[in-house]
C-alpha cells in the first residue's frame, strides 16, 4: 500500500484518506451499484469494532466516503491525538468488513432511498443514466455509480457484495494521506504498525475496469431524444476525450473552461447575455481513467428549438477550427485556476484529497504539481489544436431533453 | 483502544476574535494564516429575507448587487476581477446575505479596492434587471419542480412568510415584478455599514492591519428595519402539499421560539439536538435510517437568527412508508424527554461535538468562518466562552428536561407532500 504523510504543524486536527482503486467501471453489467452500496457496507462495523461511526464519534471525529467511477474514497476527520483510532479502524475494516445478509438488506434499502431522492424524484436525475448509455457503448463507464437500474440495486446478492469486496479491497489497491501537525516520519511509522500484516494473495495492481466490455464498439446511435415532465428543455452536446492520464486531458480542461467555465466565458456572453438563446450554458470536461467526456450543456430559452441551440453551439466549437481562443480571457482562466487551487491548498481536507486522487487513480501524487504547470502554461495554439483533434462536428453525441406538458 | 477525550481540548479554547483592523462604522476583523497566498474577504450584512417585504425582493437585490456597480458594467467589473484573479460570489441568506471575495494576496489591494467600489453605490441598469429576472423565473420554476425543494420553499413560507398575501411560495413570474426604483430604494434603507461586518482571512499583508478602506457612513435610519415575520404559527398544524407525481414524501418539522441567550440552557438545547438527529450516530439516524432502512438520510437541525430560532427535522422517505416514518420521528421526539442518554450515548456526541467545535478553530478560514457564525448570531466572545465552558457539563437530566421543553410532537407544524388531497 502506497501512503504518504503530509505536515501542517498549525493544525489541531488530523485528515486521513484512504482511496481504493475501485469503482462503478469495476462492475459488470447486471450487477451494477455494487461498488457504491459496499461503499455504505463498509460502515456497518467489523467483530472488533461493531459500529465504526461511534468510535470515530467518541474520538471527536466524523466520517465520510464517496464512490466513482474509477475510485472510491475512505475519509476521517479528527483531533490529531485519536488519529491511531482512525488508522486502526479503517486497517481493520479493509479486510473485516462484516457483510452480513441483514446488513446487506439494510444498507440496500438505504441506497434505494438514495436512488429514488436523488435520481427520480428529482428533475432531470435521470440525465447521466441516458448520457452514458449514449457516449459510452459496451464500455464500463456505461452506467451511472447508483447503478444502472433501481431492479440491478434491488437485485444485487450477498455473494456478488462480498466477492466484489475480496477482489478490490486490498493494500496493494489503496493510497493513504494523512494531513497532520506530527512529523511524517512519526505518522508513516504509526500507519505502518496498523496496516502491517494485511497481506493478501496477489493480485494485479492497478485500476481493473469491468473485463467483460471492450472499449473499441463505435457507436452506431449518435443521438438520443428523451422527453420529461420538467420546467426547460435542456441540451447535451458530448465528445469522448483521452483518459486524464494524459497531457490532452488537461488541456481540455483548460479549454472547457475559457469556453463555458464562467459568467464571461464565450458561451455565456454570446447566448445568455446578448442573443438569449439559454438560461443556463456551460462547458465542461467529465474526467475519467478509460476517457473522459467534453460537454456542453444548455437549457434552452422559451421557444428555441433544439436544432437551433445544437446548430450554434456546434458553431461556437467549429469556430475554434480557424481561430485560436482568445488569449486575454485565457489569462483569465489561467490566474482564476491558480487562485483556485490555491484556495483548496488551504483546506487540510481538500489537500488530502487532492494527493490521493493522484495517487489513487495516476499513481503518481507529484502529478498534482506537472498538471497544475500545464494547465498554466496552456497556449492558444495547443487548445486550437485539441478541438481540431477530439471536437469534431461528426463524432458529436447529441442528448435533447425535452420538457413536455404536466 | 485508549481514546483522548476531545473535550479535555475544549477549555484550552478561547474566542477568536481575530485582530482589529482600523475603522469606525463596522467590525473590521483579520485572522492570519493559511500556507497558501489565498485571501478570503467576506463583506457580510445582517439582512436577509427575514427581513423582507416580498418573498423575492432581498434575495434578488443581493443577487443582482455585483451587477449593479455605480461606474462600470456587469461585464467590465466581471472582467476587472479576473485581471486581477479574484472570484466574487454573492450570497442571500435568511439572517444574513454576504459578498465573498476570493484572491491572492500578491495584488490583494487591487481587488480589495474594486470591491469597495461596489458599496458606494447601487445602480440597476434595465438590461441586467431584465437578464436577471429571467435567469431567476427559471431558476424559481426549476426548484419548484423539485419536489423537496417545493416542501422547502413550503417550510421556509411558514418560518418567514406569508409576507404579502397569496405568495407564500416564490413563483417564476414574481421575478418580473421587481423594479429598479425598489431595489434602489431598498438597498438604500436596508444595507447600511452599520449593519456590515468585514472579515478578512489568510495571508493578509502587515499593512492591512491598520490602512483601511473607505468604506460608506452609516445611515441610522436603516435600524428601524424589524423582522417581518407574519405568519401563522399554530402549534402541531399540519401543511399538506399536494404533489402528484412523488415518488417520495418530503417530511419537515418546524418548531419556532424567541432566541435562547442563556448559555446554559443553550448548550443543553444542542447537545439534545445533536443527540436526536445531529449526526451519523443520532437516535434518529440509527432508528429510521440504520435500522429501519426508510431513508437516505434525516437531521435535526437549529437555524438561528437574530431574534428567533427555528428547529427543523427534514427526510425524503418512500410514500407507502411516510406513516411508518412519521410515527417512529414522533416516537423518537417523546422518547427523548424520558429516556436519558446512557453514559457512554452522552460521550459518543459529546466528544463529536467537541471535534467538530475543534476543527472550527483550526486555521485561518475556519476561524474567520467561527467569528461570523457569531456576529450573525449576535454572540459576544463571553457568550462563546459560556458554550465553551457549559457543553461538557450538560447531563442526562438536562437532555430530559430540555428535551421535554422543545421536542414535545404537538408542539411542532408538519409540512408534508402528499400525492393526492
Amino acid at each position: 500500500m502506497w501512503a504518504l504523510a503530509h505536515r501542517d504543524a498549525s493544525l489541531k486536527t488530523a485528515q486521513l484518506w484512504l482511496g481504493y482503486r475501485v469503482g462503478s467501471a469495476s462492475e459488470s453489467p447486471g450487477a451494477t451499484g455494487v461498488a457504491h452500496l459496499l461503499e455504505h457496507l463498509m460502515f456497518e462495523g467489523t467483530a472488533l469494532y461493531p459500529e465504526f461511526d461511534a468510535v470515530i464519534q467518541k474520538a471527536g471525529g466524523s466520517s465520510n466516503a464517496f464512490t466513482g467511477q474509477d475510485l472510491t474514497c475512505y475519509y476521517e476527520s479528527l483531533p490529531d491525538a485519536n488519529l491511531h483510532v482512525a488508522l486502526a479502524l479503517e486497517s481493520d475494516r479493509m479486510r473485516n468488513a462484516q457483510l452480513s445478509d441483514d446488513k446487506i438488506e439494510i444498507q440496500r434499502r438505504v441506497v434505494l432511498e438514495e436512488y429514488k431522492e436523488r435520481y427520480i424524484n428529482n428533475p432531470y436525475g435521470d440525465v447521466w443514466h441516458h448520457l452514458r448509455a449514449l457516449c459510452f457503448k459496451n464500455h464500463p463507464y456505461a452506467w451511472p455509480v447508483i447503478g444502472r437500474s433501481l431492479g440491478e440495486v434491488a437485485g444485487l446478492t450477498s455473494e456478488t457484495i462480498r466477492r466484489f469486496h475480496h477482489q478490490h479491497y486490498r493494500p496493494e489497491n489503496a493510497a493513504l494521506v494523512v494531513v497532520s501537525p506530527r512529523c511524517e516520519e512519526e505518522v508513516l511509522e504509526q500507519a505502518a504498525r496498523y496496516f502491517e500484516g494485511l497481506i493478501f494473495e496477489k493480485s494485479d495492481t492497478g485500476f481493473v475496469p469491468s473485463t467483460s466490455l471492450s472499449q473499441s464498439v463505435e457507436p452506431t446511435e449518435r443521438e438520443m431524444k428523451v422527453e420529461r415532465p420538467v420546467p426547460d428543455s435542456m441540451i447535451y452536446l458530448a465528445w469522448r476525450t483521452p483518459p486524464c492520464t494524459e497531457e490532452d486531458s488537461v488541456g481540455l480542461d483548460v479549454l472547457a473552461e475559457w469556453l463555458g467555465g464562467s459568467e464571461s466565458s464565450v458561451l455565456y456572453r454570446k447566448y445568455i447575455r446578448h442573443q438569449p438563446l439559454f438560461t443556463a450554458v456551460q462547458a465542461f470536461q467529465m474526467e475519467g481513467v478509460l476517457g473522459g467526456l467534453f460537454l456542453i450543456v444548455g437549457r434552452l430559452s422559451q421557444g428555441v428549438s433544439f436544432e437551433k441551440a445544437k446548430n450554434v453551439l456546434l458553431q461556437e466549437v467549429n469556430r475554434l477550427e480557424d481561430n485560436v481562443p482568445d488569449p486575454i480571457h485565457l489569462r483569465r482562466v489561467v490566474k482564476m485556476a491558480r487562485m483556485s487551487r490555491a484556495f483548496d491548498l488551504t483546506s487540510p481536507a481538500a489537500r488530502a484529497r487532492r494527493l490521493v486522487w493522484f495517487q489513487t487513480l495516476l499513481g503518481d501524487a507529484s502529478l498534482e504539481a506537472r498538471f497544475m504547470s500545464l494547465y498554466e502554461a496552456a497556449s492558444p495554439e495547443w487548445l486550437q489544436a485539441l478541438a481540431r483533434k477530439y471536437l469534431i462536428s461528426d463524432s458529436v453525441f447529441v442528448l435533447e431533453y425535452a420538457a413536455t406538458q404536466e | 483502544m485508549d481514546i483522548f477525550q476531545p473535550l479535555k481540548i475544549l477549555e484550552s479554547l478561547d474566542a477568536d476574535e481575530g485582530l482589529e483592523a482600523g475603522h469606525t462604522d463596522c467590525p473590521v476583523r483579520i485572522f492570519r494564516g493559511s500556507g497558501t497566498p489565498a485571501v478570503r474577504c467576506i463583506f457580510l450584512f445582517r439582512r436577509g429575507y427575514l427581513y423582507d417585504r416580498h418573498n423575492l425582493e432581498h434575495s434578488f437585490l443581493f443577487n443582482l448587487l455585483d451587477k449593479a456597480h455605480p461606474r462600470l458594467s456587469a461585464e467590465v467589473f466581471q472582467e476587472q476581477l479576473e485581471d486581477l484573479g479574484c472570484l466574487l460570489s454573492v450570497s442571500a441568506g435568511a439572517g444574513f446575505s454576504e459578498v465573498r471575495m476570493e484572491g491572492t494576496s500578491e495584488n490583494m489591494r487591487a481587488w480589495l479596492e474594486a470591491a469597495g467600489e461596489l458599496f458606494r453605490g447601487y445602480h440597476v441598469r434595465p438590461e441586467e434587471l431584465n437578464l436577471q429576472a429571467t435567469l431567476v423565473e427559471r431558476q424559481i420554476a426549476q426548484a419548484l419542480a423539485r419536489p423537496a425543494t417545493r416542501v422547502s420553499y413550503e417550510a421556509r413560507a411558514w418560518k418567514f412568510g406569508p409576507n404579502i398575501p397569496g405568495a407564500s411560495v416564490p413563483q417564476p413570474e414574481d421575478a418580473h415584478t421587481m423594479t429598479a426604483e425598489a431595489l434602489e430604494n431598498l438597498w438604500k434603507a436596508a444595507y447600511p455599514s452599520t449593519l456590515m461586518a468585514v472579515v478578512l482571512a489568510g495571508d493578509i499583508p502587515e499593512v492591512f492591519s491598520t490602512e483601511w478602506l473607505h468604506l460608506p457612513k452609516p445611515k441610522k435610519d436603516a435600524d428601524t428595519l424589524q423582522p417581518v415575520l407574519q405568519a401563522q404559527h399554530d402549534e402541531g398544524h399540519e401543511i399538506r402539499v399536494v404533489l402528484p407525481r412523488a415518488q417520495q414524501a418530503s417530511l419537515r418539522w418546524l418548531q419556532r421560539f424567541p432566541r435562547i441567550g442563556d448559555m446554559e440552557q443553550y448548550s443543553r438545547l444542542r447537545v439534545a439536538l445533536t443527540l436526536l438527529g445531529g449526526f451519523f450516530g443520532s437516535r434518529l439516524m440509527r432508528k429510521i435510517r440504520e435500522k429501519e432502512g426508510l431513508t437516505y438520510g434525516i437531521q435535526a437541525s437549529l437555524n438561528q437568527h437574530l431574534e428567533y430560532h427555528f428547529l427543523e427535522i427534514a427526510t425524503e422517505v418512500d410514500i407507502s412508508r411516510a406513516p411508518e416514518a412519521l410515527d417512529l420521528v414522533n416516537q423518537t421526539l417523546k422518547e427523548m424527554s424520558h429516556r436519558p442518554p446512557s453514559a457512554e450515548e452522552l460521550e459518543e456526541v459529546k466528544n463529536f461535538m467537541a471535534g467538530r467545535i475543534i476543527a472550527a478553530y483550526d486555521g485561518a478560514m475556519s476561524r474567520a468562518d467561527r467569528w461570523l457564525h457569531r456576529y450573525t448570531l449576535g454572540w459576544t466572545s463571553d457568550m462563546e466562552r459560556a458554550y465553551l465552558k457549559h457543553l461538557p457539563q450538560v447531563t442526562p437530566e438536562d437532555i430530559m428536561k430540555v428535551s421535554d421543553t422543545f421536542f414535545q410532537p404537538e408542539k411542532f407544524t408538519l409540512i408534508r407532500s402528499v400525492t393526492e388531497e
